[in-house]
Protein backbone atom coordinates (compact mmCIF):
# COMPACT_ATOMS: atom_id res chain seq x y z
CA UNK A 1 0.00 0.00 0.00
CA UNK A 2 1.41 3.60 -1.38
CA UNK A 3 0.11 6.71 0.51
CA UNK A 4 1.08 10.03 -1.16
CA UNK A 5 2.39 12.95 0.76
CA UNK A 6 4.05 16.29 0.42
CA UNK A 7 7.87 16.13 -0.19
CA UNK A 8 9.44 18.23 2.72
CA UNK A 9 13.03 16.85 2.50
CA UNK A 10 14.42 14.50 -0.07
CA UNK A 11 16.03 11.09 -0.10
CA UNK A 12 14.94 7.76 0.66
CA UNK A 13 14.89 5.35 3.36
CA UNK A 14 13.72 2.15 4.77
CA UNK A 15 13.21 0.95 8.62
CA UNK A 16 10.92 0.51 11.40
CA UNK A 17 8.22 2.66 12.42
CA UNK A 18 7.98 4.64 15.70
CA UNK A 19 4.94 6.34 16.32
CA UNK A 20 3.85 9.10 18.88
CA UNK A 21 1.03 11.16 18.92
CA UNK A 22 2.76 13.45 21.68
CA UNK A 23 4.39 16.37 20.13
CA UNK A 24 8.31 16.25 21.05
CA UNK A 25 10.39 18.88 22.51
CA UNK A 26 13.55 18.18 21.33
CA UNK A 27 15.61 20.96 23.38
CA UNK A 28 15.46 19.27 26.67
CA UNK A 29 12.98 16.63 25.86
CA UNK A 30 15.75 14.01 24.06
CA UNK A 31 19.25 13.71 24.92
CA UNK A 32 21.70 14.51 22.43
CA UNK A 33 24.61 12.14 23.06
CA UNK A 34 22.11 9.14 22.77
CA UNK A 35 19.12 9.97 20.56
CA UNK A 36 16.83 8.56 23.85
CA UNK A 37 13.48 10.67 24.68
CA UNK A 38 13.96 12.25 28.25
CA UNK A 39 10.84 14.22 28.69
CA UNK A 40 9.85 12.36 31.86
CA UNK A 41 6.05 12.75 30.82
CA UNK A 42 6.31 11.44 27.20
CA UNK A 43 4.76 8.48 26.10
CA UNK A 44 8.24 7.11 24.44
CA UNK A 45 9.95 7.74 27.91
CA UNK A 46 13.33 6.42 27.96
CA UNK A 47 13.16 5.16 24.07
CA UNK A 48 15.63 5.71 21.29
CA UNK A 49 15.03 7.34 18.01
CA UNK A 50 17.60 6.72 16.61
CA UNK A 51 17.49 4.65 12.80
CA UNK A 52 13.65 4.71 13.12
CA UNK A 53 11.06 6.36 10.88
CA UNK A 54 9.68 8.64 13.10
CA UNK A 55 6.32 9.88 13.11
CA UNK A 56 4.42 12.14 15.49
CA UNK A 57 2.11 15.44 15.08
CA UNK A 58 4.47 17.86 14.96
CA UNK A 59 7.64 19.63 17.44
CA UNK A 60 6.79 21.27 20.70
CA UNK A 61 8.74 23.81 22.56
CA UNK A 62 12.01 26.00 21.79
CA UNK A 63 13.42 26.93 18.27
CA UNK A 64 16.80 25.55 19.65
CA UNK A 65 14.81 22.27 18.76
CA UNK A 66 16.80 22.58 15.68
CA UNK A 67 19.99 22.41 16.31
CA UNK A 68 19.37 19.61 18.94
CA UNK A 69 18.19 17.58 15.55
CA UNK A 70 20.60 18.29 13.18
CA UNK A 71 23.40 17.00 16.15
CA UNK A 72 21.71 13.84 16.69
CA UNK A 73 21.92 13.85 12.39
CA UNK A 74 25.44 14.22 11.97
CA UNK A 75 26.03 11.64 14.85
CA UNK A 76 23.88 9.40 13.66
CA UNK A 77 21.24 8.93 16.26
CA UNK A 78 18.79 10.76 15.06
CA UNK A 79 15.75 9.42 13.01
CA UNK A 80 16.65 7.89 9.89
CA UNK A 81 13.21 9.91 8.43
CA UNK A 82 10.29 11.71 9.41
CA UNK A 83 6.42 11.78 8.36
CA UNK A 84 4.87 14.57 10.18
CA UNK A 85 1.28 15.91 9.79
CA UNK A 86 2.58 19.60 9.44
CA UNK A 87 6.25 20.60 9.04
CA UNK A 88 6.65 23.41 11.03
CA UNK A 89 9.55 26.16 10.17
CA UNK A 90 11.95 24.94 12.67
CA UNK A 91 11.13 21.53 11.54
CA UNK A 92 12.24 22.07 7.86
CA UNK A 93 15.55 23.75 9.08
CA UNK A 94 16.18 21.09 10.79
CA UNK A 95 15.24 18.09 8.19
CA UNK A 96 17.07 19.93 5.34
CA UNK A 97 20.00 20.68 7.49
CA UNK A 98 20.32 17.57 8.91
CA UNK A 99 19.36 16.17 5.39
CA UNK A 100 16.93 13.76 7.06
CA UNK A 101 13.92 12.53 4.30
CA UNK A 102 10.68 13.77 5.39
CA UNK A 103 6.88 13.97 4.18
CA UNK A 104 3.85 15.65 5.57
CA UNK A 105 0.60 16.26 5.04
CA UNK A 106 -0.39 12.60 4.47
CA UNK A 107 -3.91 10.80 1.93
CA UNK A 108 -4.09 9.39 5.36
CA UNK A 109 -4.30 9.67 9.22
CA UNK A 110 -0.61 8.29 9.60
CA UNK A 111 -1.78 7.84 13.48
CA UNK A 112 -4.33 4.91 12.02
CA UNK A 113 -1.97 3.82 8.74
CA UNK A 114 1.44 2.88 11.14
CA UNK A 115 2.02 1.57 14.21
CA UNK A 116 5.22 1.26 16.13
CA UNK A 117 7.10 -1.53 15.00
CA UNK A 118 5.51 -1.67 11.11
CA UNK A 119 8.45 -1.75 8.30
CA UNK A 120 8.06 1.14 6.02
CA UNK A 121 9.50 2.44 2.95
CA UNK A 122 9.87 6.59 2.48
CA UNK A 123 10.57 8.59 -0.69
CA UNK A 124 11.20 12.03 0.77
CA UNK A 125 11.90 13.45 -2.99
CA UNK A 126 8.50 11.60 -4.39
CA UNK A 127 6.43 12.44 -0.83
CA UNK A 128 5.56 9.03 -0.74
CA UNK A 129 5.45 5.79 2.02
CA UNK A 130 4.98 2.29 1.54
CA UNK A 131 3.80 -0.30 4.23
CA UNK A 132 6.23 -3.11 3.84
CA UNK A 133 5.34 -5.25 6.26
CA UNK A 134 2.77 -5.03 9.49
CA UNK A 135 5.17 -5.40 12.83
CA UNK A 136 4.38 -5.33 16.71
CA UNK A 137 2.30 -2.52 18.57
CA UNK A 138 5.38 -3.48 21.76
CA UNK A 139 8.29 -1.61 21.42
CA UNK B 1 8.12 32.26 -6.73
CA UNK B 2 10.73 35.25 -8.12
CA UNK B 3 14.18 34.33 -6.90
CA UNK B 4 17.00 36.73 -8.10
CA UNK B 5 19.76 35.94 -9.68
CA UNK B 6 22.01 36.05 -6.93
CA UNK B 7 19.64 34.05 -5.24
CA UNK B 8 19.20 31.26 -7.85
CA UNK B 9 23.24 31.07 -7.88
CA UNK B 10 23.58 30.09 -4.22
CA UNK B 11 20.48 27.57 -4.59
CA UNK B 12 22.68 26.37 -7.76
CA UNK B 13 25.43 25.61 -5.13
CA UNK B 14 28.06 28.64 -6.20
CA UNK B 15 28.83 29.32 -2.57
CA UNK B 16 28.85 26.15 -1.17
CA UNK B 17 26.39 23.19 0.40
CA UNK B 18 25.96 25.16 3.34
CA UNK B 19 24.26 28.03 1.18
CA UNK B 20 22.78 25.95 -0.92
CA UNK B 21 20.94 24.05 1.73
CA UNK B 22 19.80 28.03 3.21
CA UNK B 23 18.53 28.83 0.05
CA UNK B 24 16.46 25.47 0.33
CA UNK B 25 14.82 26.06 3.64
CA UNK B 26 13.44 29.33 2.37
CA UNK B 27 12.46 27.79 -0.78
CA UNK B 28 10.44 25.26 1.06
CA UNK B 29 9.18 27.48 3.68
CA UNK B 30 7.63 29.70 1.03
CA UNK B 31 6.01 26.91 -0.74
CA UNK B 32 4.40 25.30 2.18
CA UNK B 33 3.48 28.49 3.51
CA UNK B 34 2.03 29.50 -0.06
CA UNK B 35 3.72 32.74 0.51
CA UNK B 36 2.52 35.88 -1.35
CA UNK B 37 5.76 36.57 -2.65
CA UNK B 38 8.85 37.42 -0.83
CA UNK B 39 9.06 41.15 1.52
CA UNK B 40 12.46 43.17 1.86
CA UNK B 41 13.42 42.68 5.59
CA UNK B 42 14.82 45.76 7.83
CA UNK B 43 17.24 44.36 10.10
CA UNK B 44 17.74 40.88 10.57
CA UNK B 45 18.54 38.66 14.42
CA UNK B 46 20.14 35.81 14.55
CA UNK B 47 20.05 33.47 17.35
CA UNK B 48 20.85 29.58 18.38
CA UNK B 49 23.60 28.36 15.54
CA UNK B 50 26.30 30.68 17.37
CA UNK B 51 25.57 29.72 21.00
CA UNK B 52 28.29 26.74 22.12
CA UNK B 53 25.24 25.37 24.41
CA UNK B 54 22.56 24.82 21.40
CA UNK B 55 24.68 25.28 17.89
CA UNK B 56 27.32 23.66 19.99
CA UNK B 57 30.96 22.77 17.44
CA UNK B 58 28.34 21.99 14.56
CA UNK B 59 27.07 25.95 14.58
CA UNK B 60 30.97 27.23 15.06
CA UNK B 61 31.54 25.37 12.09
CA UNK B 62 28.74 26.36 10.08
CA UNK B 63 28.99 29.68 10.60
CA UNK B 64 33.12 29.57 9.68
CA UNK B 65 32.70 27.59 6.77
CA UNK B 66 29.59 30.23 5.21
CA UNK B 67 32.24 32.98 6.34
CA UNK B 68 34.69 31.59 4.28
CA UNK B 69 32.68 30.67 1.38
CA UNK B 70 32.52 34.28 0.67
CA UNK B 71 28.93 35.03 2.08
CA UNK B 72 28.60 38.32 3.45
CA UNK B 73 25.08 39.51 4.72
CA UNK B 74 23.04 41.96 2.73
CA UNK B 75 20.90 43.91 5.57
CA UNK B 76 21.50 44.85 8.98
CA UNK B 77 22.02 41.68 11.07
CA UNK B 78 22.39 41.93 15.03
CA UNK B 79 22.97 38.76 17.59
CA UNK B 80 21.42 37.32 20.14
CA UNK B 81 23.75 36.36 23.29
CA UNK B 82 26.33 33.57 23.22
CA UNK B 83 27.28 31.17 26.06
CA UNK B 84 30.10 33.30 27.53
CA UNK B 85 30.32 37.00 28.47
CA UNK B 86 33.54 37.71 25.77
CA UNK B 87 35.55 39.72 28.47
CA UNK B 88 34.96 38.06 31.67
CA UNK B 89 34.56 34.76 31.19
CA UNK B 90 37.37 34.03 33.32
CA UNK B 91 35.97 35.29 36.58
CA UNK B 92 32.77 33.19 35.43
CA UNK B 93 34.42 30.40 35.55
CA UNK B 94 34.31 29.10 32.17
CA UNK B 95 36.69 26.86 30.66
CA UNK B 96 39.16 28.09 28.24
CA UNK B 97 38.82 25.89 25.44
CA UNK B 98 35.42 26.48 26.14
CA UNK B 99 35.47 30.44 25.09
CA UNK B 100 38.00 29.86 22.69
CA UNK B 101 35.37 28.11 20.23
CA UNK B 102 33.00 30.75 21.30
CA UNK B 103 35.07 33.16 20.11
CA UNK B 104 35.54 31.44 16.76
CA UNK B 105 31.34 31.79 15.99
CA UNK B 106 31.99 35.20 17.14
CA UNK B 107 34.26 36.06 14.76
CA UNK B 108 32.62 34.43 11.81
CA UNK B 109 29.53 36.29 12.30
CA UNK B 110 31.70 39.68 12.74
CA UNK B 111 33.35 38.95 9.11
CA UNK B 112 29.87 38.27 7.86
CA UNK B 113 28.99 41.46 8.25
CA UNK B 114 26.93 40.94 11.78
CA UNK B 115 26.25 43.69 14.16
CA UNK B 116 28.13 42.38 17.50
CA UNK B 117 25.38 43.51 19.71
CA UNK B 118 25.13 39.91 21.54
CA UNK B 119 21.95 40.88 23.32
CA UNK B 120 18.33 39.83 23.54
CA UNK B 121 17.39 43.52 24.26
CA UNK B 122 19.15 44.70 20.78
CA UNK B 123 16.48 47.92 21.00
CA UNK B 124 17.78 48.93 24.32
CA UNK B 125 20.50 49.64 21.90
CA UNK B 126 20.00 50.83 18.43
CA UNK B 127 17.32 48.04 17.18
CA UNK B 128 14.38 50.39 17.17
CA UNK B 129 11.78 49.16 14.39
CA UNK B 130 8.71 51.67 13.03
CA UNK B 131 5.32 50.81 13.15
CA UNK B 132 4.98 48.43 10.15
CA UNK B 133 8.49 47.48 9.12
CA UNK B 134 9.47 44.34 8.22
CA UNK B 135 12.22 42.14 10.20
CA UNK B 136 13.63 38.29 10.60
CA UNK B 137 14.19 38.04 14.27
CA UNK B 138 14.54 34.52 15.93
CA UNK B 139 14.87 35.31 19.48
CA UNK B 140 11.43 34.81 21.06
CA UNK B 141 11.15 37.69 23.44
CA UNK B 142 12.59 40.01 20.90
CA UNK B 143 10.12 38.66 17.91
CA UNK B 144 6.78 39.35 20.34
CA UNK B 145 8.55 42.74 22.10
CA UNK B 146 9.06 43.80 18.27
CA UNK B 147 5.68 43.06 17.56
CA UNK B 148 3.83 44.15 20.01
CA UNK B 149 5.67 47.51 21.18
CA UNK B 150 6.62 48.57 18.12
CA UNK B 151 4.09 46.87 16.07
CA UNK B 152 6.71 45.91 13.68
CA UNK B 153 6.39 42.66 11.58
CA UNK B 154 8.24 39.76 11.97
CA UNK B 155 7.73 35.91 11.91
CA UNK B 156 8.74 33.85 14.44
CA UNK B 157 11.84 32.46 12.75
CA UNK B 158 14.47 30.05 13.39
CA UNK B 159 18.35 30.18 13.11
CA UNK B 160 18.26 29.27 9.34
CA UNK B 161 15.49 30.81 8.07
CA UNK B 162 16.71 33.83 9.33
CA UNK B 163 20.33 33.01 8.12
CA UNK B 164 18.91 33.08 4.95
CA UNK B 165 17.31 36.83 5.34
CA UNK B 166 20.33 38.01 6.27
CA UNK B 167 21.97 36.28 2.90
CA UNK B 168 19.62 37.39 0.76
CA UNK B 169 17.88 40.40 2.57
CA UNK B 170 13.83 39.45 1.95
CA UNK B 171 11.68 36.80 3.56
CA UNK B 172 8.42 34.97 2.27
CA UNK B 173 5.43 37.24 2.94
CA UNK B 174 3.54 35.44 4.79
CA UNK B 175 2.17 35.15 8.49
CA UNK B 176 2.48 38.39 10.76
CA UNK B 177 3.73 40.34 8.17
CA UNK B 178 0.27 40.52 7.00
CA UNK B 179 -1.88 42.85 7.97
CA UNK B 180 -4.90 40.30 8.47
CA UNK B 181 -3.27 38.01 10.63
CA UNK B 182 -2.39 40.47 13.51
CA UNK B 183 -5.84 41.00 14.83
CA UNK B 184 -6.29 40.18 18.93
CA UNK B 185 -7.97 36.53 19.17
CA UNK B 186 -7.76 36.35 23.37
CA UNK B 187 -9.31 38.73 25.47
CA UNK B 188 -7.84 39.19 29.32
CA UNK B 189 -9.59 41.25 31.64
CA UNK B 190 -6.79 42.35 33.79
CA UNK B 191 -8.37 42.61 37.53
CA UNK B 192 -5.86 42.16 39.84
CA UNK B 193 -3.30 44.68 40.94
CA UNK B 194 0.70 44.76 39.50
CA UNK B 195 3.31 45.93 41.41
CA UNK B 196 6.84 44.25 40.56
CA UNK B 197 8.02 43.39 37.22
CA UNK B 198 7.89 40.04 38.23
CA UNK B 199 3.93 40.43 38.22
CA UNK B 200 4.05 40.58 34.95
CA UNK B 201 5.97 37.54 33.79
CA UNK B 202 3.79 35.83 36.60
CA UNK B 203 0.92 37.05 33.70
CA UNK B 204 2.41 35.93 30.94
CA UNK B 205 3.57 33.15 32.07
CA UNK B 206 -0.39 32.20 33.08
CA UNK B 207 -1.98 33.73 29.98
CA UNK B 208 0.66 31.94 27.41
CA UNK B 209 -0.53 28.51 28.48
CA UNK B 210 -4.01 29.36 27.59
CA UNK B 211 -3.37 31.52 24.59
CA UNK B 212 -1.01 28.84 22.25
CA UNK B 213 -0.74 29.79 18.93
CA UNK B 214 -3.67 33.05 20.19
CA UNK B 215 -2.97 36.59 19.58
CA UNK B 216 -4.20 38.40 23.56
CA UNK B 217 -5.05 41.58 23.95
CA UNK B 218 -4.83 42.79 27.29
CA UNK B 219 -7.35 45.32 29.03
CA UNK B 220 -6.98 47.17 32.26
CA UNK B 221 -3.09 46.99 32.70
CA UNK B 222 -1.67 50.64 33.38
CA UNK B 223 -0.86 53.25 30.18
CA UNK B 224 2.51 54.04 32.52
CA UNK B 225 3.31 50.64 32.76
CA UNK B 226 7.21 50.53 32.41
CA UNK B 227 9.40 49.28 29.03
CA UNK B 228 11.04 46.28 31.45
CA UNK B 229 7.71 44.83 32.58
CA UNK B 230 6.72 45.00 29.24
CA UNK B 231 9.80 42.69 28.05
CA UNK B 232 9.31 40.86 30.83
CA UNK B 233 5.33 40.03 30.03
CA UNK B 234 6.07 39.74 26.23
CA UNK B 235 9.40 36.67 27.00
CA UNK B 236 7.23 35.21 29.59
CA UNK B 237 4.20 34.87 26.85
CA UNK B 238 6.55 33.65 24.19
CA UNK B 239 8.15 31.03 26.51
CA UNK B 240 4.81 29.34 27.52
CA UNK B 241 3.06 29.73 24.52
CA UNK B 242 3.80 30.17 21.13
CA UNK B 243 2.83 34.30 21.34
CA UNK B 244 4.69 36.13 19.03
CA UNK B 245 1.99 39.32 19.72
CA UNK B 246 -0.08 41.06 22.00
CA UNK B 247 -1.97 43.82 22.23
CA UNK B 248 -2.98 45.92 25.51
CA UNK B 249 -5.51 49.01 24.93
CA UNK B 250 -4.50 52.29 25.40
CA UNK B 251 -0.45 51.50 25.62
CA UNK B 252 0.59 49.16 22.29
CA UNK B 253 0.65 50.88 18.75
CA UNK B 254 -1.83 48.66 16.80
CA UNK B 255 -4.41 48.73 19.36
CA UNK B 256 -4.02 52.54 20.20
CA UNK B 257 -4.54 53.30 16.59
CA UNK B 258 -7.75 51.07 16.31
CA UNK B 259 -9.29 49.67 18.87
CA UNK B 260 -12.22 47.98 17.26
CA UNK B 261 -9.79 46.21 14.35
CA UNK B 262 -7.22 44.84 16.43
CA UNK B 263 -8.73 44.89 19.67
CA UNK B 264 -12.29 43.10 18.97
CA UNK B 265 -13.46 42.36 15.76
CA UNK B 266 -11.24 38.91 15.84
CA UNK B 267 -11.67 38.09 19.74
CA UNK B 268 -13.54 35.08 20.45
CA UNK B 269 -12.54 34.35 23.86
CA UNK B 270 -12.09 35.80 27.02
CA UNK B 271 -10.66 35.30 30.27
CA UNK B 272 -10.44 37.21 33.67
CA UNK B 273 -6.92 36.94 35.57
CA UNK B 274 -7.56 37.91 39.70
CA UNK B 275 -5.14 37.69 42.22
CA UNK B 276 -6.31 34.00 42.60
CA UNK B 277 -4.87 33.38 39.26
CA UNK B 278 -1.58 35.89 39.67
CA UNK B 279 -1.03 33.36 43.02
CA UNK B 280 -1.48 30.13 40.69
CA UNK B 281 1.23 31.59 38.65
CA UNK B 282 3.71 32.26 41.72
CA UNK B 283 3.10 28.77 42.72
CA UNK B 284 3.89 27.36 39.75
CA UNK B 285 6.83 28.98 38.91
CA UNK B 286 8.51 27.56 42.07
CA UNK B 287 10.20 24.09 40.96
CA UNK B 288 12.23 23.42 43.65
CA UNK B 289 10.97 23.68 47.48
CA UNK B 290 14.95 23.70 48.85
CA UNK B 291 15.24 27.12 49.73
CA UNK B 292 19.33 27.26 50.01
CA UNK B 293 20.25 29.24 47.13
CA UNK B 294 23.54 29.20 45.75
CA UNK B 295 22.64 31.00 42.32
CA UNK B 296 20.41 34.45 42.32
CA UNK B 297 20.67 34.73 38.45
CA UNK B 298 18.84 38.44 36.70
CA UNK B 299 18.29 40.08 33.51
CA UNK B 300 16.16 37.38 31.85
CA UNK B 301 15.59 39.54 29.32
CA UNK B 302 18.51 41.68 29.34
CA UNK B 303 18.02 44.33 31.84
CA UNK B 304 17.52 48.09 30.90
CA UNK B 305 19.15 50.84 32.60
CA UNK B 306 16.81 51.83 34.55
CA UNK B 307 16.28 47.93 36.24
CA UNK B 308 19.84 48.13 37.40
CA UNK B 309 20.07 51.44 38.95
CA UNK B 310 17.20 50.24 40.94
CA UNK B 311 18.85 47.26 42.04
CA UNK B 312 22.38 49.44 42.91
CA UNK B 313 20.25 51.48 44.59
CA UNK B 314 18.82 48.30 46.82
CA UNK B 315 22.28 46.85 47.13
CA UNK B 316 24.06 50.32 48.71
CA UNK B 317 25.92 48.97 51.73
CA UNK B 318 24.67 45.77 51.63
CA UNK B 319 26.95 42.47 51.24
CA UNK B 320 25.80 39.73 48.85
CA UNK B 321 26.24 36.22 51.45
CA UNK B 322 30.20 34.21 50.67
CA UNK B 323 29.55 31.41 48.17
CA UNK B 324 26.36 33.04 46.35
CA UNK B 325 27.02 33.69 43.28
CA UNK B 326 25.29 37.02 42.23
CA UNK B 327 24.79 37.65 37.96
CA UNK B 328 22.75 40.78 36.49
CA UNK B 329 22.55 40.00 33.29
CA UNK B 330 22.62 42.92 30.46
CA UNK B 331 24.34 43.93 27.40
CA UNK B 332 27.82 45.75 26.62
CA UNK B 333 26.46 48.77 25.66
CA UNK B 334 24.12 49.12 28.90
CA UNK B 335 26.57 48.51 31.22
CA UNK B 336 29.30 50.88 29.92
CA UNK B 337 26.01 53.12 31.02
CA UNK B 338 25.90 51.99 34.02
CA UNK B 339 29.62 52.18 34.71
CA UNK B 340 29.84 55.75 33.52
CA UNK B 341 27.14 56.81 36.42
CA UNK B 342 28.67 54.64 38.75
CA UNK B 343 26.16 51.89 39.60
CA UNK B 344 28.23 49.46 38.07
CA UNK B 345 30.85 49.78 41.52
CA UNK B 346 27.93 49.91 43.85
CA UNK B 347 26.84 46.67 42.58
CA UNK B 348 30.10 44.72 42.55
CA UNK B 349 30.98 45.96 46.07
CA UNK B 350 28.33 44.45 47.37
CA UNK B 351 29.63 41.33 45.54
CA UNK B 352 27.17 40.60 42.75
CA UNK B 353 28.80 40.51 39.02
CA UNK B 354 27.25 42.65 36.17
CA UNK B 355 27.45 40.22 33.20
CA UNK B 356 27.05 40.93 29.76
CA UNK B 357 26.94 38.91 26.14
CA UNK B 358 25.22 36.02 27.78
CA UNK B 359 22.80 35.24 30.83
CA UNK B 360 21.93 31.92 32.84
CA UNK B 361 19.84 30.39 30.61
CA UNK B 362 23.32 30.30 27.16
CA UNK B 363 26.40 29.93 29.37
CA UNK B 364 26.64 26.50 30.87
CA UNK B 365 25.57 27.03 34.50
CA UNK B 366 24.73 23.46 34.83
CA UNK B 367 27.97 22.07 34.36
CA UNK B 368 29.50 25.39 36.45
CA UNK B 369 27.69 23.28 39.44
CA UNK B 370 25.09 25.50 40.71
CA UNK B 371 22.12 23.82 42.34
CA UNK B 372 19.29 25.94 43.16
CA UNK B 373 18.66 29.66 41.60
CA UNK B 374 16.11 32.18 42.15
CA UNK B 375 15.22 34.29 39.90
CA UNK B 376 12.99 37.00 38.50
CA UNK B 377 12.15 35.77 35.16
CA UNK B 378 9.84 33.65 34.11
CA UNK B 379 11.59 32.70 30.99
CA UNK B 380 14.75 31.43 33.00
CA UNK B 381 12.69 29.70 35.43
CA UNK B 382 11.71 27.69 32.47
CA UNK B 383 14.72 26.74 30.77
CA UNK B 384 17.06 26.54 33.46
CA UNK B 385 14.45 24.21 35.37
CA UNK B 386 14.75 22.04 32.17
CA UNK B 387 18.28 21.93 32.44
CA UNK B 388 17.81 19.78 36.14
CA UNK B 389 18.66 23.29 38.02
CA UNK B 390 16.10 23.73 41.24
CA UNK B 391 14.35 27.15 40.67
CA UNK B 392 13.38 29.87 43.21
CA UNK B 393 10.44 32.50 41.51
CA UNK B 394 10.39 35.92 43.28
CA UNK B 395 10.58 39.63 42.50
CA UNK B 396 13.70 41.09 42.42
CA UNK B 397 14.55 42.25 45.84
CA UNK B 398 13.30 39.32 47.40
CA UNK B 399 16.18 37.42 45.09
CA UNK B 400 18.71 39.96 46.44
CA UNK B 401 17.35 39.57 50.13
CA UNK B 402 18.05 35.65 49.31
CA UNK B 403 21.80 36.40 47.94
CA UNK B 404 22.29 38.34 51.06
CA UNK B 405 21.15 35.65 53.54
CA UNK B 406 21.76 32.09 51.38
CA UNK B 407 17.89 31.40 51.87
CA UNK B 408 14.87 31.93 50.33
CA UNK B 409 12.36 33.49 52.31
CA UNK B 410 8.88 32.86 52.52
Amino acid sequence: MIYQGRSICSGSADGEALVTQQGISFLGGVDPETGMITEVDHELYGVKLTGKILVLPGLKGSAGAMWIIIRLAARGIGPKAVIVSKADTILIGAVIMGEIPTIDSLSVDPFKAFKSGDWLKLDGTEGTVQLISSGSRNL
Amino acid sequence: MQLTNYEKSILDGDFGDDAKKIMEVMVKIYEINDAQGFIEVNEVMLASTQNMSIGGEMGMELLTRLADSGIRFKVKTITDPVSIDLEGWQRLGIPEDYAKKQQQSVNALIEMGAVPTWTCTPYLVGSIPRLGDHLAWVETSCVIFANSYFGARTNREMDISALAAAITGRTPYYGLHLEENREGQLLVNLDAELNTTSDYDALGNYVGKIAGTKIPVFKNIQKNVSTQALMQLGAALATTGAVALFHIFDVTPEVVSDPFKYGKKSVNEEITISDKEMKVAYQGLNTTSRNDIDFVALGCPHYTFDKIREIASFLEGKKIREGIEVWICTSKTVRDLVLRSGEIQVIEQAGAKVVVDTCMVLAPVKQMGFHVMATDSAKAQFYVSGFGIGVRFGNTQKCLRAAMTGKWGE
